[in-house]
């Protein structure tokens, strides 16, 4: 059972460096928007570092911006989902600082609703087992994947993203085993993340149960697959694509 | 060519205008924000947005002296409601208690009752099912954006233009004489919903 009502939600992530900020975003995001991906999210993996979120560059996103947004790195206040939702993205994904502060997740769903909140999760295999990694892979939380969802899934936010960090930027496939893995009875939509190469990831990724969106970048980056490729595979595939 | 308009824009105090004032002003139309009664001087058509509540609408409504000039624009002006913006032209609104909406047409807003999870968010189909002007360019079944947890129970149906599915059949798009509601964000529903403005702009401000 999904939010999306079983549309397939093609999901695109950006990562970036604020001195080249203005240059390569603005531009990148208009050619995204144009090829009709069903939703963007940017993440300022340098946020949590720099301890400031550049509200500024979300308001100009939001400008040149027709699809809905979502914005995560360094969030650790609700004050700062607040600007954040007011600077134009209509979600915010929080990771990081989650690991500490629990309550945030339950107070940022209580006041703007669950569909604005996405959590998100990056995990790396070790020994048979997913554990969770905070600072954009840089720190082993060591909490497995399991325990942790537990504790997420009591608050019900909107959406999961669950990155494989390993997977991530390799172009080889999802992490497949990662997402058979996940327990049968989570009921909130969960975005694959990590991996995407071709367009028979996408069919494989969505074809688990579980997974009723999948987020891409090097795909985008780097190959000649487009939003409209995907969604004509996968609609002959048999999946419920976007109109 | 077309002529540039002058779009007021009601604020509630709330909500993020952003969204839809970058869409109008991407038509390359004239944005003006309307917050109190002489703000509707030289304004060519008005946009009600909204995310929120119906009861804290209607009171923000109330208290900057905009139902009126609102109900009297409508005579001769069109309206386009979008969202919560669209649930404000009924009659009522059930939302623990009962309000009253602007009443531009009979109708009643009712929250969803059903198994599928709430607030329904999400890209879901319109099916168009009358000729409207509106969707002039767009497939009679396309995707555009939702997201709201209330649905409008429209009395007449003749003056329902789209429909969708959630579990139940609701009216995702009324035209009423020159008002417009829709239920779901053109401004965030990529080259459709961009589609969608434009056609109200052209056909109907």
């Amino acid at each position: 059972m999904t939010l999306l009502i079983q549309n397939n939600q093609l999901v695109k992530g950006c990562k970036f460096d604020k001195s080249r900020v203005v240059d390569t975003i603005i531009p990148t995001i208009k050619i995204y928007s144009k090829r009709e991906v069903d939703e963007i999210v940017i993440y300022d993996t340098e946020a949590t570092r720099r301890k400031t979120i550049n509200y500024s560059l979300i308001k100009e996103i939001a400008k040149y911006i027709n699809i809905p947004l979502a914005y995560g790195g360094g969030i650790n206040t609700l004050e700062e989902v607040r600007k954040i939702i007011r600077s134009g993205a209509d979600k915010v994904v929080i990771n990081t600082s989650l690991y500490d502060n629990l309550s945030l997740l339950k107070e940022a769903c209580n006041e703007f609703g669950n569909q604005c909140i996405v959590v998100g999760i990056d995990v790396k295999s070790f020994q048979g087992e997913y554990y969770c990694f905070s600072d954009s892979g840089k720190i082993n939380t060591f909490k497995k994947l399991g325990d942790w969802l537990n504790e997420i899934l009591i608050f019900n936010p909107g959406e999961i993203i669950l990155t494989s960090i390993d997977a991530d930027g390799m172009m080889n496939g999802y992490d497949l085993e990662l997402y058979k893995s996940l327990d049968s009875n989570i009921t909130i939509p969960m975005i694959a993340s990590g991996g995407a190469g071709k367009l028979n990831d996408f069919v494989s990724v969505l074809e688990i149960e579980k997974i009723s969106a999948i987020a891409a970048a090097s795909a985008f980056h780097f190959t000649e697959i487009t939003p409209k490729f995907i969604r004509a595979h996968l609609k002959k595939e048999g999946f419920n694509v976007r109109k | 060519m077309i002529t540039k308009l002058r779009v007021g824009i009601i604020d509630f105090g709330g909500g993020n205008l952003l969204s839809i004032t970058n869409a109008v002003e991407r038509l390359l139309h004239d944005v003006s924000i309307v917050n109190s009664p002489s703000d509707f001087e030289g304004i060519d058509c008005l946009i009600i947005p909204g995310v929120g509540s119906f009861a804290a609408a209607m009171y923000e409504l109330e208290l900057k002296g905009l139902i009126h000039p609102i109900i009297n624009f409508s005579i001769n002006k069109s309206i386009l409601g979008i969202c919560l913006g669209f649930q404000v032209f009924a009659s009522l609104g059930y939302e623990g208690s009962e309000t009253r909406g602007l009443n531009l047409f009979n109708a009643s807003v009712k929250r969803f009752n059903i198994s599928l999870p709430v607030p329904h968010v999400g890209w879901n189909s319109v099916t168009v099912n009358k000729e409207a002007k509106l969707f002039h360019g767009i497939e009679k079944e396309t995707d555009f954006y939702f997201t709201h947890s209330y649905y409008v129970d429209v009395d007449d149906e003749n003056i329902v233009i789209g429909i969708t599915e959630y579990e139940l059949e609701f009216a995702s798009c009324v035209i009423h004489n020159q008002i417009v509601g829709v239920q779901f964000h053109p401004e965030k529903s990529g080259s459709n919903g961009s589609k969608l403005l434009e056609n109200f702009f052209k056909y109907y401000a």
